[in-house]
């Protein structure tokens, strides 16, 4: 492989996880983060050169998060909701497989609830949380003051909360 | 003191001075509503653990993949090599000198069987105003050994100015070559855009073989494809897909 290519890859390639979770969870389309990692990765490439500034997560997750909002913003318009379907399940790793099973549960529960967050709590959520960005990055992403990314991010953490204790709350009736 | 989200949320990112932060403690030991706040914030922040997890197995494998077919951005190429000037320099001279540059030094790609059922490449230059010409036998392509997705070696070469990728692969019994460039492909005079694709798509076939192309849009940086394989045309989306081509 060129010079460019590894070049790019190796500056990006690390942040490959970061961006699964992006676009697995910034929009509704789950089933799409893969694809939506692919195109990221193409997008970034042909604009590698322009690449500038400190931060290689913060640019790739804008490419990543653009994507899966203007595919958000289309499909809005087809369909109202995209549910989390059963067999959404996520990838094991090497684990114990009953454990696993049991990871599994978990995780699709607190996906099932993020999905449920209003969209700006979920986003900041998602960016800080799950992606790791600075509040000043996703203040720059999200065009909002820093503040006011902390307190929905806040106000995500505590929906997520009562979303989870509710759920218990059935369960054990 | 009042409870205040704002401070609320500086004190969970550690953003109070200590005297706010002290202060904000003895607070929190006679407010319920803050302390909850607190708590809730808490056990939100650990629920997100359960998604923080890797991308899936073979997801790096399909970047690498699709980063390999990508042509070179044009802009890096040049930039990299600091010709950035020169490469304008160059365009503005060959405007001058032929009025429409891109239609002058259009060239239309076809393929060849060759004996033993191997696919080889013939570039043809196609100057716009005169019958098409084969020009020259650019490369031969050995028939691919792996099966899909493996990759080949991509073979690269420049065609008219223009930086081609080619690879083979082999897709259930089917040879099929990949081309790719950083620019659009001339299209063959038999091929049939497929409508309302963007970028554009179109389809031909010529004789045995099928081809089927997705140029980006002239001046849109990005990479531009050509599939051809001995198939029925039909079949070529779907083997593209396979290849996460498209
Ligand atoms: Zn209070």
């Amino acid at each position: 492989m060129d010079e460019t290519r590894q070049a790019f890859l190796e500056a990006t390639l690390p942040h490959i996880d970061v961006l699964y979770r992006v676009a697995r969870h910034a929009g509704h389309d789950h089933h799409r983060a893969e694809d939506f990692v692919q195109e990221t990765y193409l997008r970034a490439y042909a604009n590698f050169a322009d690449h500038r500034g400190p931060s290689t997560r913060a640019w790739l997750v804008t490419i990543c998060l653009n994507l899966v909002r203007s595919d958000g913003r289309r499909r809005a318009r087809r369909v109202a909701e995209v549910p989390l379907s059963s067999d959404d399940s996520y990838p094991v790793g090497g684990r114990d497989v009953a454990d696993e099973a049991l990871a599994g549960v978990d995780r699709e529960r607190v996906a099932r609830a993020l999905d449920r967050l209003p969209e700006h709590h979920r986003l900041a959520v998602v960016l800080m949380d799950l992606a790791g960005l600075s509040a000043a990055e996703v203040a720059a992403q999200l065009g909002r003051p820093r503040n006011t990314v902390l307190s929905w991010a806040h106000r995500g953490h505590r929906e997520l909360a009562a979303l989870l204790a509710t759920e218990d709350a059935d369960r054990e009736l | 003191m009042s409870c205040d989200e704002g401070r609320l949320v500086a004190f969970l990112n550690g953003r109070l001075s200590e005297e706010d932060e002290h202060a904000f403690d003895e607070h929190l030991l006679t407010c319920e509503a803050c302390w909850q706040a607190v708590r809730a914030d808490r056990e939100g922040r650990q629920a997100l653990d359960e998604l923080r997890v890797p991308a899936p197995p073979g997801l790096g494998d399909r970047v690498t993949s699709s980063i390999r077919l990508a042509g070179i951005p044009p802009d890096f190429e040049t930039r990299r090599a600091g010709r950035h000037r020169l490469h304008r320099l160059h365009r503005r001279r060959l405007r001058a000198a032929h009025g429409r540059p891109r239609r002058v030094v259009a060239a239309a790609m076809v393929v060849v069987l060759l004996g033993g059922g191997v696919l080889g490449w013939v570039l043809q230059d196609r100057p716009a105003s005169d019958p098409p010409q084969i020009a020259r036998v650019v490369a031969m392509m050995a028939p691919a050994v792996a099966d899909e997705p493996a990759l080949q070696a991509g073979e690269r070469f420049d065609f008219a100015g223009q930086a081609v990728t080619v690879r083979s692969y082999r897709v259930e019994g089917d040879i099929v070559l990949v081309a790719t460039s950083a620019r659009p492909f001339p299209m063959p005079a038999t091929s049939h855009v497929l409508s309302g694709s963007s970028p554009a798509a179109w389809m031909a076939a010529e004789g045995r073989l099928a081809m089927y192309g997705v140029n980006q849009p002239a001046g849109r940086r990005g990479t531009s494809m050509f599939l051809v394989a001995a198939m029925p045309m039909a079949k070529l989306p779907e083997v593209a897909a396979r290849l996460h081509l498209i």
